[in-house]
């Protein structure tokens, strides 16, 4: 995430021009109050975000979106400091050309299955642990690409996708002589989504140039991928990769330590005609990571062999629901556990309330105290609400 | 001649009979007849589901273009939901998220789930003019509703997992159409009324434009689904119906 000055430069410039009639425009305020434990002290924040989207309309050849979030800041800062403002979320173009469809710019695609753990994603990784349970989207990382989809009949497609290196920054937000970066530290690849029968089949493969999430190991690697999804009575999924140097690597285990499955399973139940009970479970194993509890913090792309994200959802009716979800690492027995209410009011706003609780050792994954500056522990109040407009 | 004719006589009241019963409507023929006046070779419609409670009113718009019996191309328009697509084949459902660029592929009990938290799943939405092949169906007398002389037909579902395990429909006995349906429980329950307000008809098709669904379990909660304007047989692009039309 970049979140500096130039993408505000950017962003306002942006929003001096004008808007023509083709498009759309959209507004979005994420805002809440939190209480959170840190420290053996008690903390108070309001936080949030603003973000506006503008689209094209009623061309069916070309597309256009811009997404910028904002960061509502009421700090004491100097006001030469350099705070974080802006993020642009999204700024695509997305075009038909004969029969395929190229993108162009900043934005996301999801490879493989699962909303917090999935093995396939092999661009954004979602691999990792900490996740941010309150948000809508669990995993949505974007990142600069030029991407061209080939239609291979009505449920198939072929996707080839290049990345460019990020740019460096100093810290003191300069940038380098030279914007994005080393060709070899691109990234290209692609991937086939087709079915087999009734189930999903998808693979795909990425040639990474450089460390982008913090399940990378350093350096230049393979990353293929696998993935599989049907219906067994509930919806099940299957994804697995691993990264292979491209280079020697001093770490010879470094495909092992990378190999992961990731699965999910989901149902959903109805209660009566306006209730309903989802279920969800999902999990990442890395048979070759730690099985044992460490006495120390993980390091690097280090991580326990088994995660498992665990969900139910009590629909009371199609406006107000009760969710609890939970992050497990059942290797040093630790957890983090979000109780969520959502109440749809009025129309595009839901007031939303989050209670947020970490149990475990200091040095486990989720630790009750870790003691650490991390800011958050412990366990979190968090209530406000969400407007578009 | 007397006994010619008596046989005569016979003859044409067998014929009248003969005649009669083959013009009898069962209630598999009335509700074949309602769901062919609502198949289009292909349509294209915006509308928009309005739900309204104590709160106040909640409006989501749609367009949707559809061919056949069992293909459509949903796409939301209004602020919360704009850009989410729903394709509907006959052997697939997928959902289409913007924000995350994600391709859902529904099956199983996922197709039961709230349609944008309304009243409306997105099987319900999507799941075409196929009723006989979904629910076994009973021809119970008929009655008037507004003034309308109408069928009333017991439907009873197939398949035990589904939202509303019976319905009553009252079928229109001139031009076919559902003029209002009552939605039960397994248990009997009056769960929803489903009331037609308004119908436009184009040659032999009829396209239902204004209904109203009262849940009766709720005080003052109605949901209303109105298709604002429409175009019968448009000419559909081949790629329509797949996957590249559902992320554009």
């Amino acid at each position: 995430m970049v979140k500096i000055l130039f993408p505000a430069v950017l962003a306002l410039s942006i929003l001096s021009l004008p808007l023509e009639a083709e498009s759309s425009s959209s507004y979005d305020l994420e805002l809440y109050n939190s209480i959170y434990s840190s420290k053996d002290e008690l903390y108070v924040s309001g936080y949030g975000t603003a973000g506006m989207n503008f689209s094209s309309e009623k061309n069916r050849n070309v597309k256009g979106i811009i997404e910028l979030d904002f960061y509502p800041d009421d700090s004491a800062a100097a006001p030469d400091t350099p705070r974080p403002l802006f993020e642009l979320k999204k700024a695509f173009i997305k075009v038909r050309m004969l029969d395929n469809k190229v993108t162009l710019g900043k934005t996301r695609t999801t490879w493989g299955e699962g909303s917090v753990f999935n093995s396939g994603d092999v661009l954004f990784g979602s691999m990792t642990p900490y996740v941010d349970l309150m948000s809508e989207e669990k995993r949505d990382e974007t990142s600069w690409m030029t991407a061209v989809t080939t239609p291979l009949g009505p449920y198939s497609f072929f996707e080839t996708v290049f990345i460019p290196p990020q740019t460096q920054y100093t810290e003191d937000g300069i940038t380098s002589q030279y914007p994005g970066g080393k060709i070899k530290n691109s990234s290209a690849g692609g991937r086939l989504y087709t079915r087999i029968g009734s189930t999903k089949f998808e693979t795909g493969y990425l040639y990474k140039g450089e460390k982008r999430t913090e399940s990378d190991p350093e350096g230049s690697y393979h990353r293929p991928y696998i993935s599989f999804q049907g219906n067994i009575g509930p919806d099940w999924s299957l994804s697995s990769s691993a990264a292979v140097p491209v280079e020697n690597n001093p770490d010879t285990d470094i495909i092992k330590k990378t190999f992961s499955l990731s699965f999910s399973l989901f149902h959903l139940q109805n209660i009566d005609h306006d209730s309903s009970l989802t279920l969800r479970l999902e999990g990442i194993v890395l048979p070759y990571q730690f099985w044992k509890e460490k006495e120390r913090i993980l390091e690097e792309y280090e991580s326990y062999a088994l995660l498992l994200y665990p969900e139910i959802v009590f629909n009371i009716n199609p406006d107000f629901s009760f969710s609890l979800q939970s992050v497990i690492s059942p290797v040093d027995i630790s957890a983090s556990f979000t109780l969520g209410s959502f109440w749809n009011i009025y129309q595009n706003f839901d007031l939303i309330n989050f209670f947020t609780v970490n149990g475990g050792d200091s040095n486990d994954l989720f630790a009750w105290k870790d003691g650490s500056d991390r800011g958050i522990n412990s366990f979190s109040i968090t209530s406000g609400g969400r407007y578009r407009f | 001649m007397a006994d010619n004719s008596f046989l005569k006589s016979i003859i044409i009241i067998l014929l009248i009979s003969v005649s009669a019963s083959l013009y009898a409507e069962t209630a598999e023929d009335i509700i074949k007849i309602m769901d062919e006046k609502q198949t289009f070779e292909t349509l294209e419609s915006t509308g928009s589901i309005i739900s309204r409670d104590r709160f106040g009113t909640k409006q989501s718009d749609f367009t949707s273009i559809s061919r056949g019996k069992s293909e459509f191309l949903i796409e939301f328009t209004s602020l919360e939901e704009r850009g989410q697509k729903i394709l509907r084949t006959p052997d697939e459902l997928y959902l289409f998220y913007p924000d995350s660029e994600e391709i859902i592929r529904l099956q199983g009990a996922a197709l039961r789930q709230s349609m944008l938290g309304s009243d409306i799943s997105y099987e319900d939405m999507t799941e075409g003019t196929d009723t006989l092949s979904r629910y076994d169906v009973k021809l119970n007398g008929d009655e008037d509703v507004e003034g309308a002389g109408c069928y009333v037909i017991e439907m009873t579902a197939k398949k035990k997992n589904v939202p509303y395990p019976r319905q009553v429909v009252w079928v229109d006995k001139n031009i076919y159409i559902p003029r209002k349906t009552d939605y039960y429980s397994r248990s009997g329950k009056l769960l929803k009324t489903m009331e037609l307000k308004d119908y436009k008809k184009d040659g032999e098709k009829i396209i239902l434009t204004s209904m109203i669904i009262s849940d009766k379990l709720k005080k003052n909660s109605t949901t209303e689904l109105n298709i604002s304007s429409y175009r019968i047989n448009p000419p559909v692009h081949p790629a329509t119906f797949t996957l590249e039309e559902l992320t554009w």
